[in-house]
């Protein structure tokens, strides 16, 4: 009996092509009924020899990535170009926020923000800074900057 | 008191007031820039915007000070005003009042006088007070000796709410300072009437924004205002005004960004800067500020330091901290004052390279005096 239904439920996923319908939802893969990302996915897509019968996602006999090996290469590689533009946008922001430190340290006193996105971008254009976008860095690192009244900062 | 000093008053003092600025030491380059500002404001009759920017702890209120009494030594043909850029100004009026507060209206009632002597119609139909006639009845409430008239004069004057229309009829005014566009109207005729000039002596009104960078703190559209404000008061007067805006912050070239582009383009090209001193420029300024507390002249300059005292106190402070006349002064005060608490006045040693280090050895000395600048 589970054998017939193990069966037929591979009949079902028998490819008629040798890719798998999924789709990007956000940051996440959506393939098979659930949500893989470049943070929690199953283990073959980092590593070949990653052993099926320990998968946390799929079950080996129903696995898409295993059934339709051009549609995990395809992750892997959207995963990879994800990932790589992760460290750049990473970078940029880490080029901003120095940027903005420094120009905040070199003032000496508290600015608001829309000043300081005006020094940064004329100092740093390649950066392509934005009033809201120093704001928010600003905002969010609270160990580097000090809101001294709303939208007013300065270095900590 | 300090005769055993050879000193006529106490030389170090770290808090700008009028009398101090009298003083003038060190930084030859930057005096003789002053004295050439001086000088150029009473020989052209056009305005000026300048724009001075000072390092932090550089004495940026000082030279204002300085300036201001300079310009009283110039026989009423330059009248100062020193202002201070209001904290966390909501708009234009606010500065308007910071500028307002400071004018002389004993000086504006003689330049009432003068104006209604040459004139046969009634005052508020002067040409000086075509944006703004109030202002007439305001300053003649203002000397008629009514406290409450002249209070209610200044209340107006300076745009502050809460004047009933009763109150306003009792000093002879019929409207109120509400909108920038009221106070540059307002600050317009005030000017007018203080430059006016009924014998024949080119005058100027030398008003000085102190603390100018906290507009770099205001929303965009709050320092716009004041931008436009300051920019269209300025073009109202094409002779008879020069503005000082003063900025403190590490970076010179940060003025740029605070500053409108009308108010940028009608800038004096050459800036007066305050940067940091040197070792040299440091010995030099005590050298110059005790100088000007002499009693007698004396060849020991630096009395009543050695000279080489005076080298190791600048030493020791270059070593942490960058050298400003603030600091000079601290550091000097202290050693002389525990070494004065330690002396008999009949008989004063002179402060010895040795008791400078001792003095200043304690690892603690000064810690709380950083060069971040106070909110």
């Amino acid at each position: 009996m589970d054998g017939q239904e193990s069966e037929s439920t591979r009949d079902d996923l028998e490819p008629e092509q040798d890719s798998y319908a999924g789709g990007w939802q956000g940051d996440r893969y959506y393939i098979g009924g659930i949500h893989i990302s470049i943070d929690d996915h199953p283990d073959c897509l980092d590593d070949e020899n990653a052993d099926c019968e320990t998968c946390l996602f799929f079950t080996p006999e129903t696995c898409p990535l295993r059934m339709f090996p051009r549609t995990r290469e395809d992750i892997k590689t959207l995963f990879a170009i994800h990932r790589e533009q992760q460290v750049v946008y990473r970078r940029h922001q880490q080029f901003m926020i120095d940027a903005i430190q420094t120009e905040l340290e070199a003032h000496g006193r508290p600015l608001h923000y829309a000043v300081l996105a005006r020094i940064v971008r004329s100092r740093h254009p390649e950066l392509g800074v934005t009033e809201t976008g120093v704001l928010n860095l600003m905002a969010s690192h609270e160990s580097l900057f000090v809101k001294v009244r709303p939208g007013v900062y300065r270095c900590r | 008191m300090y005769e055993h000093l050879n000193l006529k008053a106490w030389p170090f003092q770290v808090v700008p007031d009028e009398e101090f600025a009298t003083i003038w030491a060190g930084r030859p380059q930057t005096r003789r820039q002053l004295e050439l500002l001086l000088r150029k404001m009473q020989y052209v009759p056009k305005s000026g915007l300048h724009l001075l920017w000072a390092n932090f702890g550089m004495g940026k209120t000082h030279t204002l000070l300085h300036m201001h009494h300079l310009c009283q030594q110039t026989e009423g043909r330059l009248i100062p005003i020193y202002a201070v850029m209001p904290k966390r100004a909501k708009g234009f009026l606010e500065v308007y009042r910071a500028i307002v507060s400071r004018l002389p209206y004993d000086y504006l009632g003689d330049q009432l006088v003068a104006a209604g002597q040459g004139w046969s119609g009634s005052l508020t139909q002067h040409p000086l007070f075509s944006q703004s006639p109030g202002v007439v009845n305001a300053i003649l409430s203002m000397r008629s000796g009514d406290a409450e008239k002249g209070g209610i004069a200044r209340q107006w004057l300076m745009a502050q709410p809460g004047l009933t229309a009763r109150e306003l009829r009792k000093a002879g005014i019929t409207y109120r300072i509400k909108t920038p566009e009221d106070a540059i109207s307002t600050l317009s005729a005030l000017t007018n009437l203080a430059v006016h000039n009924s014998a024949g002596l080119p005058k100027k009104l030398v008003i000085m924004l102190d603390e100018f960078q906290r507009i770099g703190e205001l929303r965009p559209r709050i320092g716009g205002e004041i931008n436009a404000g300051l920019h269209s008061y300025f073009n109202e007067h094409s002779k008879g005004l020069e503005i000082i805006l003063s900025f403190s912050f590490g970076r010179q070239d940060n003025v740029s960004f605070l500053l409108s582009d009308e108010l940028k383009s009608r800038a004096e090209p050459q800036r007066i800067s305050l940067d940091v001193l040197s070792k040299t420029d440091a010995v030099v300024f005590i050298r110059d500020l005790l100088e000007q507390f002499r009693l007698q002249p004396t060849d020991q300059w630096a009395f009543p330091f050695s000279e080489d005292a005076i080298s190791t106190l600048v030493d020791h402070i270059a070593k942490t901290k960058q050298l400003t006349p603030r600091r000079l002064m601290l550091y000097a005060n202290h050693v002389l004052l525990e070494g004065l608490m330690e002396r008999d006045s009949d008989n004063f040693d002179v402060i010895t390279s040795k008791e400078v280090e001792r003095r200043l050895s304690d690892p603690s000395l000064g810690t709380l005096d950083s060069d971040e600048p106070s909110e």
